[in-house]
C-alpha cells in the first residue's frame, strides 16, 4: 500500500464570475490546517485559445494563489483535482464541497451550466 | 518589433530609450546586473517583499478596522500574491538567469500575470489585473526607495510612454531629457499634445494600451509626422528612421541661415511672420528663428493643471516675463480659451452634452466676469513693457464682442484710479472662428483693430466636423472651398477698413498653404515656431504674382481634394522638399 493517499476528481466552477482572487485566497485559507497537498488544473479541451493558456493544463499548488487564481478559471469550466497526504481524505471533501457550494457565492442558473 | 498607430500631434522623428511612466508617475527602468551582484540584488529583492508585505498587513488590520473585513480582504489576497512561491521564483530567475534588475524582474513578471488576466473575457477577473499593476507598484516603490524617478529628475535622454500625463507632471519634467512623449489616452488638443508642440518634441497620443508590452530602455522610434510608434524596430527600420533624421537635421541647419532675413517674395512683398506661443520659453524658439513678434499667446496653461485659478499677480508676471522677452517686438495675447477640451480644474459641467458648443471661451469669459476682469488687467499692467494687443477668441455676436470691451474699458478705469502703471491705448482685436463671425464681418471691422482668423475652429463649425473623431476626420479639410471663401471674405474686409488681419491655426504652419494665403492678400502669418523657418525659406522663393496666379486658379475649383492635389503639385515643383 503506497505511503502517500491520494484522491482525485473532476470539479465544475459554478458560480457567476469564476475562479476569482478571493477564491483563491480563501481555498488556501482553509487548507492551512491540513496535511495535504491540493492541485489544479484545467481540463483540456474547454477553451478555443488553449494553445495560450497551455500552463493551465498544468498541475497547480493551491498554496499559491497567484497561480490558482491564473488559471483564470471561468464560470461552467471543468477543473482537475488532485490531494495528496495524510489528510487526503478530509480535505478532499472540503474543496469538493467549496466547489458545489459555487464559492459561497451566487449559482450560475442551470440553464448556463 | 511592435508598431503602434496613433495621432500625431508633433512632427518630427526621434529614435531613443523608452522611460515607462506607470500610473503613479515614476519610471520603470532596466537595468541589468553584474554577475558578481547577483547575490546582493537578491537580498534587495527579498527585502523588498518583505517589507510590501509588511506594509500591506498594516493596511489590511487598519482598513478592516474602519471599514470592515471585506475591504480588508483586498489587502489579504495582495499578501497571499507576495507568499505565492512560484511567482517568487519566477522574479528571482530573471536575476539570476536574466541579470535582469530586480526592478525590471519584477515589472516583467508581474505584467505577465496581468496580461494572463486582462485577456480573460470576463471584466470581474479582468479588473484584476489592476490588482497585480498595484502590487508591482508597491514593489518597485520598495525597490527604488529614494532612487525612484520622476520625470522632474531624469538625467540622460528619454521618450516617455505613459497612459496619460497630467498638466503638473510635464509641468516639472527636466525639459533638457526629454526627447519626445507617447500617451495611451489623449486626443489633438490633449495636454500632451500641447506641451509636445511647445516642445517642438515628436509625439503621439490616443495609441490604445500598450504599456504592458514594453519596459524601460527598450529602443522605440516615435514618428511624430505619420503617428506612428514602433517599439524595439527590426535593424532595417532602424536604419531607415536614422538615416531619416540626418537629413531632416541637416536641411534644419540650412534654414537656420534664414535667421535675418525677411520674409519677403522675389519681387518685393513682404510678408510678417509671427509665432504663436503657449509657454513663455517659447519665446526663445520664436527670437531664434527670427519672428517679428508674438502673434498668438495662448493664456490657458495658466489654468490648467493649478488647483487654485491664478491670481492677478501670476498673470502679470508670466505675461511681462514675455513681453520683456520679445524686446520690442509686438505680443498678441489671447484672453483665456478655456472650456470644451480645456477645462480649469479639470472638472466639466455636469449636463454639457456638446462641449465645443457649450459654455466655452468668451462666452465664459462673459459669465465669469471676476476671473476675465482679473487677466484684463494684468494684460494691462504688463503692456508697459512692450507693445501688446488683447484678442478676445470665439466671438460670434456683435453683442459678445462690446460686452468684453465694456467690461476692459470697466477695467481701464479701475486702473486709472489705481497706482499702477498700464497701457490704455491698448489694441483690441477678435478672433475670427465661427462661421457668423464671417457672415457680420463687415459690421465687426468697425468696432476691432484687428482680426486674426483661427482656422481649427472655423474648419471645425464651418464644415460641422470634429477632428477627434476619426470617423469623420477626414472631412475637416482646411482646403475646403467654403472654408477659403470665408478668409477671402475676411481678408477683403479687412484690407477695406485698412485693419491688419492675421492668420493662426494650424493652415498656416503647413507650406501647402502659404503660397495661396499670400496670393489671397494676407500678409500676416502666426504659425507654430517651428513652421517659420520653412514658411519662410517658401516666402522667399516665389513671386507674389504666382501667389497670386496659384489663388486665382483655386478659387474656380469646387471641392478640396482637387484644391489639395493642386496645392501639393505646386509645392512639390518649387520645393520638392517641403511637400
Amino acid at each position: 500500500m503506497s505511503s502517500e493517499l491520494e484522491r482525485a476528481a473532476v470539479v465544475r466552477v459554478v458560480n457567476q464570475v469564476g475562479m476569482h482572487l478571493r477564491v483563491a485566497v480563501e481555498l488556501k485559507k482553509m487548507l492551512g490546517d491540513f496535511d495535504a497537498s491540493v492541485f489544479l488544473s484545467l481540463v483540456p479541451g474547454q477553451r478555443p485559445d488553449e494553445e495560450e493558456d497551455r500552463y493551465a493544463l498544468e498541475p497547480t499548488d493551491c498554496d499559491d494563489v497567484l497561480q490558482v487564481a491564473s488559471l483564470g478559471a471561468r464560470p461552467g469550466e471543468r477543473l482537475k483535482l488532485t490531494v495528496r497526504g495524510a489528510d487526503c481524505e478530509p480535505a478532499f471533501d472540503k474543496v469538493v464541497a467549496y466547489f458545489e457550494n459555487a464559492f459561497g457565492e451566487d449559482k450560475l442558473p442551470p440553464d448556463q451550466l | 518589433m511592435l508598431k503602434l498607430q496613433g495621432i500625431a500631434v508633433s512632427p518630427g522623428v526621434v529614435i531613443g530609450e523608452a522611460m515607462v511612466m506607470g500610473a503613479e508617475g515614476f519610471r520603470i527602468p532596466r537595468r541589468f546586473v553584474a554577475r558578481d551582484a547577483v547575490e546582493s540584488e537578491l537580498e534587495r529583492l527579498a527585502k523588498a517583499f518583505e517589507e510590501a508585505g509588511r506594509e500591506i498587513a498594516e493596511s489590511r488590520d487598519s482598513i478592516t478596522q474602519e471599514i470592515g473585513q471585506k475591504y480588508g480582504d483586498i489587502f489579504e489576497a495582495h499578501i497571499q500574491i507576495l507568499e505565492d512561491k512560484k511567482l517568487r521564483s519566477e522574479v528571482e530567475q530573471q536575476v539570476r538567469d536574466r541579470l535582469f534588475s530586480p526592478e525590471h524582474a519584477v515589472s516583467v513578471v508581474l505584467r505577465r500575470y496581468a496580461q494572463v488576466f486582462q485577456r480573460v473575457e470576463h471584466s470581474y477577473l479582468a479588473e484584476r489585473a489592476n490588482d497585480i499593476f498595484d502590487i508591482e507598484k508597491r514593489l518597485l516603490r520598495h525597490l527604488l526607495g529614494h532612487r525612484r524617478e520622476e520625470l522632474s529628475d531624469v538625467t540622460s535622454p528619454v521618450l516617455v510612454l505613459a497612459s496619460n500625463l497630467t498638466p503638473s507632471e510635464t509641468a516639472n519634467m527636466n525639459r533638457e531629457f526629454v526627447r519626445g512623449f507617447v500617451t495611451e489616452l489623449g486626443g489633438p488638443s490633449s495636454h500632451t499634445a500641447i506641451v509636445a508642440a511647445a516642445l517642438e518634441i515628436p509625439a503621439v497620443v490616443g495609441t490604445g494600451p500598450f504599456l504592458t508590452e514594453v519596459s524601460g530602455g527598450d529602443i522605440v522610434i516615435i514618428d511624430g509626422d505619420r503617428g506612428l510608434v514602433i517599439i524595439q524596430p527590426d535593424d532595417q527600420t532602424l536604419a531607415r528612421y536614422e538615416k531619416h533624421q540626418q537629413q531632416a537635421e541637416s536641411l534644419a541647419v540650412e534654414r537656420e541661415s534664414l535667421h535675418d532675413l525677411p520674409a519677403v517674395t522675389t519681387d518685393g512683398t513682404e510678408v510678417q511672420l509671427f509665432g504663436n506661443i503657449e509657454f513663455p520659453y517659447e519665446v526663445d524658439h520664436c527670437i531664434d528663428r527670427g519672428a517679428a513678434g508674438i502673434g498668438l499667446y495662448r493664456t490657458e496653461f495658466l489654468f490648467l493643471g493649478e488647483d487654485e485659478e491664478p491670481d492677478e499677480e501670476k498673470h502679470y508676471e508670466v505675461y511681462s516675463e514675455v513681453i520683456k522677452a520679445m524686446q520690442g517686438r509686438p505680443v498678441t495675447i489671447r484672453t483665456f480659451d478655456l472650456g470644451a477640451d480645456k477645462i480649469p480644474g479639470g472638472k466639466p459641467p455636469s449636463d454639457e452634452r456638446n462641449p465645443f458648443l457649450g459654455l466655452r471661451s468668451i462666452r465664459l469669459a462673459l459669465r465669469s466676469v471676476d476671473l476675465f476682469r482679473t487677466q484684463l488687467r494684468a494684460i494691462l499692467r504688463a503692456s508697459v513693457y512692450g507693445p501688446v494687443q488683447v484678442m478676445f477668441p470665439l466671438v460670434t455676436t456683435l453683442m459678445e464682442l462690446r460686452q468684453a470691451k465694456m467690461i476692459l474699458s470697466d477695467v481701464i478705469e479701475d486702473l486709472e484710479e489705481s497706482e499702477y502703471p498700464f497701457n490704455a491705448d491698448i489694441k483690441v482685436g477678435m478672433m475670427v472662428e465661427v462661421p457668423a463671425a464671417v457672415v457680420m464681418i463687415e459690421q465687426f471691422v468697425e468696432e476691432v483693430d484687428f482680426l486674426s482668423i483661427g482656422t481649427n475652429d472655423l474648419i471645425q463649425y464651418t464644415l460641422a466636423v470634429d477632428r477627434s473623431n476619426k470617423d469623420v476626420v477626414s472631412l475637416y479639410n482646411s482646403e475646403d472651398p467654403a472654408i477659403l471663401r470665408l478668409i477671402d471674405r475676411t481678408i477683403r474686409a479687412a484690407g477695406a477698413k485698412s485693419i491688419p488681419v492675421n492668420l493662426c491655426g494650424q493652415m498656416s504652419s503647413s507650406p501647402l498653404y502659404t503660397m495661396l494665403l499670400v496670393g489671397m492678400g494676407l500678409r500676416n502669418f502666426s504659425v507654430s515656431p517651428k513652421a517659420l523657418p520653412e514658411i519662410k525659406q517658401l516666402i522667399r522663393s516665389v513671386t507674389l504674382e504666382e501667389c497670386k496666379e496659384i489663388a486665382r486658379y483655386v478659387m474656380t475649383l469646387d471641392n478640396a481634394r482637387a484644391i489639395k492635389r493642386f496645392l501639393t503639385e505646386e509645392l512639390r515643383r518649387r520645393t520638392p522638399e517641403l511637400a
